[in-house]
């Protein structure tokens, strides 16, 4: 028998401890009882093999002990969807422009002084450190939330007070009317109509090299966008035909600042810095500093700006209903008829 | 055959959540006569109830500590054993699970035999 205690501890081991030696016992009296059934109706004392089998038809020690224990969990399945959606707008909204612009200014820098696989590196150990702090922050919170949320937080609900239905086809007036705002602003500074006030003695103008190529495509990218918020604000529902245009926007947008970044990683600079009482040093510390800021606004406005908007527009030409990566959550995103009913 | 393993999974799945509710009636329905685990698993096995050491005894501490059942340790041919037996409250919720047994026995009948 010395088999069946050699199993029963490794039970024991994982059992809670305040009835240990209770459930012990009466697993050994089930197991002893088993044996003696067998044994008298073979006639004889059974071998180490049948022993074996016994144990081994009784479950893995380990999987026999679990059952014991209490459930538990650190967020339960009440909490779990809130917690999934957090997580995810957080590595969206958070990690992925995070991440981009961290690789992109660390090989901006690295262009300028050592070689780019140490700044990939570092932006790397960086990231995965972050995001893990992020991970076990939210989860941290979760866990709080899911062990002392208030008696009927679940019940005490209004369906009354349910959001509306979320049609994604539908273009809110306040985003047209901002759009228009700043395209249109952009577009008048940008064609010359007004100027920033400027501060004595330093004068901040594009490099020839931006004059030159980039005046015309920038200049037709900000008046198309500016054109096509004033006829969504009047208009707003997407119809094929303005998706497309605006797809076709956002295809030059994403050229047009591909050329941007190449230029800023290839060392060059997009003004020129005219100050007299400034040194050389200071000058092109200026322009550095003025390129930097181009690469942040231009990653974050316009790279994933135009990548996101180019996908959902060519989804819409399609017919198909525009990506909503909070669907799990909410499940918004449900109708998919608007755009068919407007074509 | 990676689909029938699925389905085979699947069913398997849908078979113990089927038995897990009418486990608990049919073990409080045994213990009206007071048993010892060993016996109790061999009663509900001739009934056509099998069920694994594995899942009764958790089951057994489960049904106790909500007080439907109550245990006692006593010698029985030499060998210390647990024995179990219907509480007066386990009594009254087996009365009441096995009228809701019926009630929805009846009703699947009922709708099973439309088919």
């Amino acid at each position: 028998m010395e088999l069946v205690d050699r199993y029963l501890q490794a039970i024991k081991f994982g059992l809670p401890k305040n009835q240990k030696q209770d459930i012990i016992a009466e697993l050994s009296e089930d197991l002893h009882s088993q044996i003696q059934d067998q044994e008298g109706s073979l006639g004889r004392a059974l071998k180490q093999e049948e022993i074996a089998a016994i144990l081994k038809k009784f479950g893995p020690p380990m999987q026999v002990a679990l059952r014991y224990q209490p459930q538990r969990y650190l967020i339960g399945p009440q909490v779990f969807p809130m917690y999934l959606f957090v997580l995810k707008l957080v590595w969206m909204c958070f990690f992925g422009p995070w991440f981009v612009i961290g690789v992109a200014l660390d090989i901006f820098v690295a262009a300028n002084h050592s070689g780019h696989y140490g700044a990939l590196t570092t932006v790397l150990d960086r990231f995965w450190l972050a995001a893990l702090i992020n991970v076990i922050v939210v989860t941290i919170v979760f866990a709080l939330i899911d062990r002392y949320q208030p008696d009927g937080i679940w019940q005490n609900w209004n369906p009354l007070k349910l959001p509306k239905i979320r049609d994604t086809n539908r273009i809110p007036w306040s985003s047209s009317i901002s759009e228009l705002a700043w395209y249109g602003m952009i577009s008048l500074w940008w064609a010359g109509a007004f100027h920033f006030p400027s501060i004595p003695g330093l004068t901040i103008q594009p490099a020839p090299v931006i004059s030159r190529f980039f005046f015309w495509p920038i200049l037709l990218l900000v008046v198309g966008h500016a054109a096509i918020a004033a006829v969504n604000a009047f208009r707003p529902w997407w119809t094929r035909k303005r998706a497309f245009l605006r797809a076709a926007l956002d295809a030059l947008g994403l050229v047009v600042v591909g050329a941007l970044l190449t230029i800023c990683f290839t060392g060059g600079s997009f003004v020129t810095v005219n100050a007299p009482q400034l040194s050389m040093d200071d000058i092109l510390a200026t322009q550095k500093w003025f390129a930097w800021g181009w690469v942040v606004m231009l990653l974050l406005w316009c790279e994933i700006g135009y990548f996101v908007g180019l996908v959902q527009d060519a989804r819409r030409v399609m017919g198909l209903q525009p990506l909503c990566p909070w669907r799990g959550a909410f499940g918004c995103g449900s109708r998919s008829h608007a755009l068919g009913r407007q074509l | 055959m990676s689909n029938s393993n699925n389905e085979l999974e699947l069913f398997e799945n849908l078979r113990g959540e089927l038995r897990r509710g009418s486990l608990v009636v049919a073990v409080l329905a045994q213990l009206r006569m007071e048993r010892y685990g060993y016996t109790l698993r061999k009663a509900l096995a001739e009934d056509g109830m099998e069920i694994d050491e594995g899942t009764l005894y958790p089951l057994l501490r489960r049904l106790e500590s909500q007080g439907l059942l109550v245990s006692e340790w006593r010698e029985e041919e030499k060998r210390n054993k647990r024995f179990y037996r219907l509480s007066p409250e386990g009594k009254q919720i087996l009365q009441r699970l096995v009228e809701e047994w019926r009630g929805i026995n009846e009703s699947l009948n009922k709708i099973i035999a439309k088919d």
